[in-house]
């Protein structure tokens, strides 16, 4: 049966087992599970070849919950509800769960089944479980050509070979995800290994392509041409978004519901946009080049580098620590200049910000829905001292726009984006009322300024609270600002810059703590020891562990040595940190 | 400061490049490769700032990075603003999710108090912008437009 090398001992076991895993096979009686699963007793009188397997793949599929399955099924069929009118259709391309049940029900039930099979049905059973890998093993080599490195699964249900086994093709009556993951992993073990695989014209849905990325990660080019990819989740398993194929170059899926129905409904475009998110290192779509930007690394770089080949990080703490505000390249003046007119005009006069925007400005801001552990840790949320913490409320934000990319597809994509000062406006009136505290503690908001490209970067993280629940957000709002040209409407109106971009990111409150300065103990024992000495002491002892970068314990034995007085602790350090062990230090 | 309007075909493109480029990056940095990879996105003119501490090029890079802990980045919401200016334009990229360091609360003592925050995920923002490369080859690929790399990038723990 090879005429290829004869596969490494363990794999032949491995691939029965995992069969055997995957449910795929069973070491049941499957004679009396047939006769004992006969649903109806309805026997198709015209017997197919693609029923013949039954007996072997998918018997074991009705003990897994059959019906649940079966009427889920039924509904994607859109077809009649009728269990019976389907599979009297038997032959009919998506009527492929219903017929399994009529094929189970009839095997045992005559000779015309076994006519490829002389045997006994036992034996045939037993002797099955190995073959029926090596069958389809000898099915994969020979569609492979390693010259081109290119397998070409089109059409499989023609397959002489498989007719002659008797195997039922992925998308065939009940060929299903399984049937393709054991293709799919023969496929794998191809040497030299795969770039290319067709899989046309074999009436896929999504779940066959459940196991095609466990098996195949790495392959550049896939067609599924004329199959049955309807939605977009059917395209799940196989998406970069997903951390799938991320060396996928070109996809062909021309002939399918999906792209059809975009096509025909005018919506190419939009397809084209979707495919190209979801296949984000793709460069050839149906044929048809995809405009990108590429980066000197790819998305699959890094991803799983040999075991051994490199020296992963191991560092326990901070290299450098949480430092103050940063402006750099500009007067400071002319940042809080701008802070403390825009904050306030934003809390109380969001219109006069039309001037601030030029007409090519943009704005848009992101919802970051998901809970910061710490504070919840530290139980801000829970706290009775912010009883007003449980009554916000994302649905005010969600409602009106949010572009955080990450969740966002589709038109909203460009409709979150507004340009111009007027549109900016309109979308700042439908956000909740704020109230940016800039006038109360400095400590709750840092600032972080710098020349980047066309204009000066501003990035500002802090909190406001809320209307109409008066609870606290926290923000981080990333301004790039231009100096405003003479004559501009900003100018005449006050402005000594005008913003280009304006990317709003609201989040659920964390204490300003985060960005509090000084060192980041990370080593838990550094934490256990501080948090071991008294709370007024520990100030001190990280001032100590920041000015010297000591660890906890020499920074105490500084200060208790210096009559915990700050600046003779640090002269002292100074006269003797040359004679300091290295593991006096945090790092 | 040129008025030139946004095209959708500006906008998807943007897009695209920043789905692409938040994967790239943080798979990167949380790599065990991430001295010899991260490097890779930036230019000799670069600036970078860590918490407030300034770094230039890639040199800066490694040295930020080759002393780091540990890290598992997770997205939570990303954004991208294409700004005019250059052709292709320059993108601006905010990103803000959860990090880990280390082996996270699991390497906290065992008597460490249950509120205690230390080892738990920290929010980070980081903000990048990024530039077509003028002295990059032409593209080679099909379709590609410009290689972009790092010309800014800000990074706050802010949770």
């Amino acid at each position: 049966m090879f005429s290829s090398p004869t596969p490494a001992p363990g794999s032949r076991a491995l691939a029965t087992n995992a069969l055997r895993g995957a449910g795929l096979m069973i070491d049941r009686d499957t004679a009396m599970r047939d006769v004992s699963d006969k649903p109806t007793g309805r026997k198709s009188t015209t017997k197919h070849r693609t029923h013949r397997s039954r007996a072997i793949y998918d018997i074991n599929d009705k003990g897994t919950g059959s019906s649940r399955m079966l009427s889920s099924r039924i509904s994607a069929n859109s077809g009649p509800s009728d269990l019976l009118s389907i599979r009297g259709a038997s032959r009919a391309p998506t009527g492929t769960r219903p017929r399994r049940n009529a094929v189970s029900g009839g095997v045992p039930l005559g000779p015309p089944n076994l006519s490829h099979h002389p045997s006994a049905t036992v034996a045939r059973i037993s002797s099955s479980k190995s073959r029926s890998v090596d069958h389809w093993n000898e099915f994969v080599k020979k569609r492979y050509d390693p010259q081109t490195k290119c397998l070409n699964l089109d059409s499989m249900a023609d397959d002489e070979l498989l007719r002659r086994y008797n195997l039922q093709a992925p998308g065939q009556g009940g060929g299903t995800a399984r049937e393709a993951g054991v293709i799919f992993k023969l496929a794998g073990r191809l040497k030299p290994p795969v770039e290319t695989v067709s899989l046309a014209n074999n009436n896929l849905t999504g779940q066959h392509l459940t196991y095609f990325d466990k098996y195949l990660p790495r392959i550049a080019n896939l067609s599924l041409q004329n199959n049955n990819l309807r939605m977009w989740k059917d395209l799940d398993p196989i998406s970069s978004r997903k951390e799938k194929l991320l060396n996928l170059r070109e996809l062909v899926l021309m002939g399918n519901p999906l792209r059809e129905q975009e096509y025909r409904n005018g919506h190419s475009d939009r397809y084209k946009r979707e495919l190209a998110r979801r296949f984000i290192t793709l460069e050839l779509l149906d044929q048809e080049a995809i405009a990108k930007i590429s980066f000197d690394v790819a998305p699959s770089d890094g991803v799983a580098p040999p075991a051994g080949s490199v020296k992963p990080p191991s560092a326990t703490t901070f290299p450098f620590e949480m430092g103050p505000s940063f402006i750099d390249g500009v007067d400071p003046s002319l940042v809080s200049t701008f802070l403390s007119r825009f904050l306030p005009a934003f809390d109380a006069a969001r219109p006069s910000l039309a001037d601030v925007y030029t007409p090519s400005s943009t704005f848009s801001f992101s919802a970051n829905t998901s809970i910061p552990v710490r504070a919840r840790v530290q139980g801000v949320y829970t706290s009775p001292d912010m009883p007003n913490q449980r009554k916000l409320e994302w649905s005010a934000w969600l409602g009106s726009g949010s572009r955080n990319l990450h969740r966002l597809s589709g038109d909203r994509v460009i409709e979150a984006l507004h340009v111009g000062g007027q549109d900016i406006v309109q979308a700042l009136m439908k956000l909740p009322l704020t109230k940016h505290d800039i006038l109360g503690a400095p400590a709750n908001f840092c600032v972080d300024a710098f020349l980047a490209g066309v204009g000066l970067l501003v990035i500002v993280h802090g909190q406001f609270i809320e209307a109409p629940s008066q609870g606290i957000r926290s923000f981080d709002r990333t301004f790039m600002l231009a100096p405003a040209p003479e004559g501009s409407r900003a100018k005449m109106n006050g402005w000594d810059v005008v913003i280009l971009s304006d990317q709003w990111t609201i989040r659920g409150y964390s204490k300003p703590e985060a960005w509090a300065p000084g060192p980041m103990l990370l080593p838990p024992d550094q934490q256990a020891l501080l948090s071991s000495i008294p709370e007024q002491q520990r100030p001190l002892v990280l001032q100590l562990c920041g000015q010297t970068t000591l660890n906890v314990k020499y920074a105490l034995d500084c200060l208790n040595g210096n009559g915990w007085d700050l600046v003779r602790a640090v002269d002292n350090f100074n006269q003797v940190k040359a004679t300091l062990p290295p593991d006096a230090f945090l790092r | 400061m040129t008025t030139v309007p946004l095209t959708p075909a500006d906008i998807e493109i943007a897009t695209r490049a920043a789905d692409n480029f938040t994967r790239i990056y943080y798979t990167a940095y949380d790599s065990p490769t991430r001295v010899s990879e991260l490097p890779k996105l930036y230019r000799p003119t670069s600036a970078l700032t860590w918490n407030g501490t300034p770094f230039q090029g890639a040199d800066g890079v490694v040295s930020l990075v080759q002393n780091m802990p540990p890290t598992k980045h997770d997205i939570q919401s990303f954004d991208c603003h294409p700004i005019p200016g250059t052709q292709p334009p320059s993108l601006l990229i905010v990103v803000s999710g959860s990090v880990t360091h280390g082996r996270g609360p699991a390497g906290n003592p065992s008597a460490t108090a249950s509120r205690n925050k230390e080892g738990h995920p920290r929010v980070f923002s980081q903000t990048f912008m990024l530039v077509p490369d003028a002295s990059a080859p032409p593209p080679s690929a099909v379709g590609e437009l410009a290689k972009y790399y790092i010309s800014a990038d800000a990074l706050r723990f802010v949770g």
